[in-house]
């Protein structure tokens, strides 16, 4: 017994006293405040409204949320964004690492220009692109004039429509470098024999693509999508600088929404509701997605 | 030379993409160079017309006091790095050298990477700051 328990133990054979400063950390910095938002989600707690107090309404916050249209539009905008980001992110990011994987020269050198997006701040990066976007000095306007494209200024950040597509491709230009560096490396790895067993069987590049590489490539693939998605989804940092979630609630995803509500009317308990639904959701997607693309590697 | 005129539309591709990358970088460094007349000409200048580099001057000494902000960055970021690695490194260590129960679970954290909650744990942290 006392063995047994030494064995738990022991720093030889258990993982134990490795990862416990993790779950110590963990459990103060992320477990206590996500048991706090699901209390805070099932109470009246609205900052500006002291006289209302602090009550317990179990999942009537839920209820609310769930029975109103707006936060459905919300969900569904939510998600059309982030799979517009994400598609967006991985293929440019799966040309980019395609073209950058062949023998070509100043590789190191395209490596640095690509790493540029990345290594500016998420914030930075929005408002520059804000300028970009400006509806009478951007830059964007100006070339495109140049280009007989368009013929009069256009506020990009200022249309329903245009924001919506304008805030997703600031996303995609700053997940683009990851994306592309993850593939890289994973293209890198396979095996050169396997490339060219393939040339040699008389595989088109189109079927090396198919057949040879991205089956190779899945659990990067799998993993990269996954993780973008998460990012994707929460990508606060890139839509508050450019449009705080506006015109009206074009660019307004949950994470905004949740933001809004809790530091724009103080309503914290119906903020606390919108970012467990967030949690649940991510939570969920990731166990199913990560569950059912892991499976089929088992073919 | 047919090899390297073979890679040249890999090379075309390639800086027709970055150079979609890098526009808003070059602009935010073009327009860091600017007076502030010259940001609202139309139509607008790459190359600004006289370069000014005591923007950058202004920004570290003048009226912006930019200095301490950036101090706070280097502090929170070295303090981040280092906590990180100090709390990262065995848990690591850990996933690699032992086989346990729930071990590809440990991935799920990352959902929880959100800025709305740090904000409620910087509440949190606030509010234990004013009970004290």
């Amino acid at each position: 017994m006392v063995r047994k328990i030494r064995l738990w133990f022991s720093p030889e054979t258990s993982p134990f006293f490795y990862l416990l400063p993790v779950f110590l950390f963990m459990g103060l910095m992320v477990a206590y405040p996500i048991g706090r938002m699901f209390y805070l989600s099932m109470t009246q707690n609205i900052l500006t409204r002291p006289d209302l107090g602090v009550t317990f309404v179990g999942l009537d916050n839920y209820i609310a949320l769930f029975n109103s249209a707006d936060f459905w539009r919300t969900i569904e905008r939510t998600v059309g964004w982030t799979v517009i980001s994400v598609v967006g992110k991985s293929l440019i990011g799966f040309c980019i690492a395609w073209l950058l994987a062949k023998k070509i020269a100043f590789k190191r050198f395209y490596l640095f220009l690509l790493l540029i997006p990345w290594v500016t701040p998420m914030v930075v990066g929005a408002v520059a692109w804000r300028w970009v976007y400006d509806g009478q000095y951007g830059m964007l306007n100006w070339l495109l004039m140049e280009a007989k494209l368009l013929a009069e200024p256009f506020a990009w950040l200022g249309h329903k429509g245009s924001a919506f597509f304008a805030t997703a491709i600031v996303d995609m230009w700053h997940g683009i470098p990851f994306m592309a560096m993850i593939f890289l490396a994973g293209i890198q790895a396979i095996p050169e024999q396997l490339l060219e067993s393939a040339d040699i069987d008389g595989a088109s590049p189109v079927q090396r693509l198919c057949y040879v590489i991205l089956p190779l490539m899945k659990p990067i693939i799998v993993v990269a999508t996954m993780l973008s998605i998460i990012w994707t989804f929460n990508s606060f940092g890139i839509i508050w600088p450019l449009t705080k979630g506006g015109p009206v609630d074009a660019t307004e995803i949950l994470i905004i929404n949740a933001y809004k509500r809790s530091f724009g009317a103080f309503d914290l308990g119906m903020g606390a509701a919108v970012t467990m639904v967030i949690f649940l959701l991510l939570l969920l997607f990731t166990a199913v997605y990560y569950r059912f693309m892991m499976k089929q590697e088992n073919f | 030379m047919v090899k390297r005129l073979r890679m040249l539309p890999v090379h075309l591709l390639l800086w027709v993409i970055l150079s979609m990358m890098l526009f808003p970088a070059v602009v935010m460094v073009s327009t860091s160079l600017k007076t502030f007349e010259e940001i609202f000409s139309w139509p607008p200048t790459w190359i600004p017309d006289n370069v000014q580099w005591e923007n950058y001057i202004r920004v570290w000494f003048g009226e912006y006091q930019f200095s301490r902000p950036f101090f706070n960055s280097v502090f929170i970021s070295s303090v981040t790095s280092l906590l990180t690695v100090l709390f990262a490194f065995p848990a690591a260590y850990a996933l690699s050298r032992f086989s346990f129960q729930g071990r590809e679970y440990l991935l799920i954290y990352h959902v929880n990477d959100s800025d709305v909650l740090a904000g409620c744990v910087n509440r949190w942290i606030v509010s234990i700051g004013s009970e004290l």
